[in-house]
């Protein structure tokens, strides 16, 4: 019967170590495709690879025996960086896989990463995965004592959430990993069917959002799919969404502005539309640009603010003589219509 | 509409010594009973989250209510403010109207009802008795559905009739419910209108799937009318989407065609406003609802609304039909601005006491 609660587990990790000896092995009797307790996302690491060639092996990996070739429960990067410089032999401990739970020896794994490394979202995702679906620790036991320990709040929807994330897209994840997402955005995204999160993961290759604007743009491209009672990647799909995207002449950054341009104008067709009439017709009053004309905030009520700033009394003047000569014009009448027939 | 039936009623301690307590115990037989300390039974902060008795809907809280049961409106900020106070005795609703604030206002989902009555009845005197020459118009529906849970509380039958001997006190019992059963025979004097939030057919059956059909409220209404009641009518929140203007001008025409609009009091139009909060909720329990899709921008008082120009397009046209049917009925805005009225009724706003003058004339009208 699995053990549910983390004191014994624990223990189980302590009598793992207790009486392990250091051994010199040859690197070939290690299987480093067995991912089965691995829990870092990137394997590659320079500076271990450094750090390496410089001083040599400090720390044992945490192998496990039994049946060659071994498993490695503790030290994915140390091998990988190992491998790439040749050495033939590593120092290792070896954990005999006989009468041993291997949720215990996971959760030892776990327990080690957390003790000396911050896990990134990814990681995180891939412990908490690996404890319920793969070792069938149970739910409570997760959301008492392991996600606390990764620094996450006990909650069931945090967990769902960490379930979802690591299930998500490769290509989102890889997305996120290059900083071109934000956790929350990957979050968002993780909870789509997976043809939307492909389509995404395919979109964002040539579109850059900042992290700010992200929050926004997968709010209303989730508010228009839900519209459409279509897929969120449907809003996208749209020959004008994709020629902003295929822009060569613009910038990652500028193409997601403007496709967020482009949604924000049809989640809100109204706000947009006046707008873009307000701005055409305060345009045609013929004024400086040092003279500001805005409407209330979202045209609430029936008021017009002008604002302008004067240095010297000669200027002061100038900008009133605009002002008065625009307010004599057909056209600001025709302004404050926008105003008034929205 | 599906009746309430809690399925544990927790009672605080000090409410035993109160009537309200004993009625509504017998009222609701065969439910668990549990007596709790004063301590456990405090409003949960909405920001805290909820202990669990707060979080199950199946939980009614019957408490002394510590605080003031008599407010002004919350719309007091508004422009065109009605002057409107709201009176709680009972706190949150069964019927889980997808759009409805109280799913993330109160930081709860039980049920509670105030026990300690007599306070109640006396801060109101107290209220009324400082501003004798003043008309109070007075409602139960704000934070509650005034008559959903009367079958059990029976307030009511305690309310119509303390009211009917207050000279300068008007009650508005506003409901969605069909509960009217508690105000027949009672002596209420002119001084309770009994309030229907109505909506069209659509929304009614798919936005408050709990609450009594259009017809089942305007049978309803009509029985009360009976009973010499004035009735009042709110089509708040209205909602727009497409088809709304045939959906409600049929209920419009519907209201008209059974109730007689000489006996109405006032209908009042309030597009739907919430918090921005709200908008999470309603995705997350509400998926299949359109309503937070619609085009909404921030308002009064941080409240997210529809972009003025589909209000003043939902208000006008209301308001034509209303005229069609009901010439001569006073209608009008909730929580509104002057530009919104303005452009609504299409003439000049005459005045902050516009609004609170009309509805007290309606209401002294008899």
């Amino acid at each position: 019967m699995k053990k549910a609660r983390g004191y014994c587990r624990f223990r189980a990790c302590f009598a793992i170590l207790y009486g392990m000896d250091f051994q010199e092995i040859s690197i070939e009797e290690i299987d480093s495709e067995n991912e089965t307790f691995r829990i870092s996302e990137e394997i590659r690491s320079a500076p271990m690879e450094m750090s390496i060639r410089r001083i040599g092996q400090l720390n044992p990996l945490l192998l496990l025996g039994g049946k060659r070739p071994y498993r490695v429960v503790c030290g994915f990067r140390r091998l990988d960086a190992m491998r790439r410089l040749g050495l033939s032999r590593v120092s290792a401990r070896i954990v005999e896989e006989e009468n041993r739970d291997l949720c215990d020896v996971f959760c030892l794994a776990l327990r080690d990463n957390i003790s000396h490394r911050q896990l990134d979202a990814l990681e995180k995702a891939r412990a908490l995965h690996k404890l319920r679906n793969e070792f069938g620790v149970p739910d409570e036991a997760i959301l008492r004592d392991w996600q606390p320990l990764m620094g996450l709040a006990p909650h069931g929807q945090v967990l769902q959430s960490h379930l979802m994330l690591h299930a998500s897209d490769q290509g989102l994840r890889n997305h996120f990993k290059a900083g071109r997402l934000t956790l929350s955005s990957l979050e968002c995204i993780a909870a789509m069917p997976p043809a939307s999160q492909k389509f995404i993961a395919a979109f964002f290759e040539g579109v850059r959002l900042s992290a700010g604007l992200q929050k926004k743009f997968f709010v209303v491209l989730q508010d228009l799919a839900a519209i459409s009672a279509s897929g969120p990647e449907n809003p996208l799909e749209d020959p004008e969404a994709l020629a902003i995207a295929n822009d060569a002449a613009a910038s990652p950054f500028q193409r997601g502005e403007k496709i967020f341009a482009f949604l924000y104008c049809k989640r809100y067709p109204a706000l947009t539309r006046a707008e873009e009439r307000f701005r055409e017709r305060s345009k045609s009053l013929g004024l400086p640009g040092s003279i500001r004309i805005t409407p209330a905030p979202y045209f609430e009520t029936n008021d017009l603010k002008v604002e302008f700033s004067a240095s010297d009394a000669g200027r002061f003047r100038e900008m009133a003589r605009r002002l008065f000569e625009a307010s004599q014009t057909p056209e600001l009448d025709s302004l404050f219509g926008v105003i008034q027939k929205l | 509409m599906i009746p309430y039936a809690p399925e544990r009623i927790l009672v605080q301690e000090e409410s035993w010594q109160d009537s309200v307590t004993l009625e509504i115990l017998e009222r609701l037989p065969g439910v668990e009973v549990r007596t709790v300390k004063s301590r456990e039974v405090r409003f949960p902060e909405p920001s805290q989250g909820s202990p669990a008795p707060w979080e199950d809907k199946n939980t009614l809280f019957l408490l002394r209510h510590p605080g003031s049961f008599l407010k002004r409106c919350q719309g007091s900020g508004a422009d065109t403010c009605c002057n409107y106070y709201v009176l709680s005795c009972t706190w949150n609703c069964h019927l889980d109207c997808s759009y409805c604030v109280l799913q993330s206002y109160l930081g709860g989902r039980a049920l509670v009802v105030g026990t300690n009555f007599q306070d109640l009845m006396r801060e109101v005197r107290e209220k009324l008795g400082s501003s004798p020459h003043r008309i109070f118009r007075i409602g139960t529906g704000e934070l509650a559905d005034s008559l959903a849970l009367d079958p059990a509380t029976g307030f009511s039958r305690r309310l119509v009739p303390f009211f009917a001997r207050l000279s300068n006190g008007f009650l508005e019992l506003k409901t969605k419910s069909d509960c009217v059963a508690n105000l027949e025979g009672l002596d209420h004097g002119g001084h309770t209108v009994v309030s229907w939030s109505v909506n069209s057919k659509r929304i009614c059956r798919t936005e408050e799937e709990k609450a009594p059909t259009l017809e089942e409220r305007l049978a309803a209404a009509l029985q009360c009318q009976k009973w010499g009641y004035r009735l009042g009518f709110h089509f708040d929140p209205l909602i727009y989407y497409d088809g709304w203007e045939d959906d409600y001008r049929e209920a419009v025409g519907e209201i008209f065609r059974s109730i007689n609009p000489e006996r109405v009091a006032w209908l009042s139009l309030g597009a739907l406003r919430f918090p921005p909060h709200l908008i999470g909720h309603v995705k997350k329990r509400f998926p299949e609802s359109k309503i937070p899709y619609g085009e909404f921008v921030p308002g009064h008082h941080g409240k997210m609304r529809y972009f003025r120009p589909i209000r003043e397009a939902m208000y006008r046209k209301m308001i034509s039909w209303i005229r069609e049917a009901a010439p001569g009925l006073t209608v009008y805005l909730c929580m509104e601005s002057f530009a919104v009225w303005e452009g609504s009724f299409r003439i000049q706003y005459p005045g902050p006491s516009f609004t609170p003058d009309r509805l007290d004339a309606a209401i002294i009208k008899g």
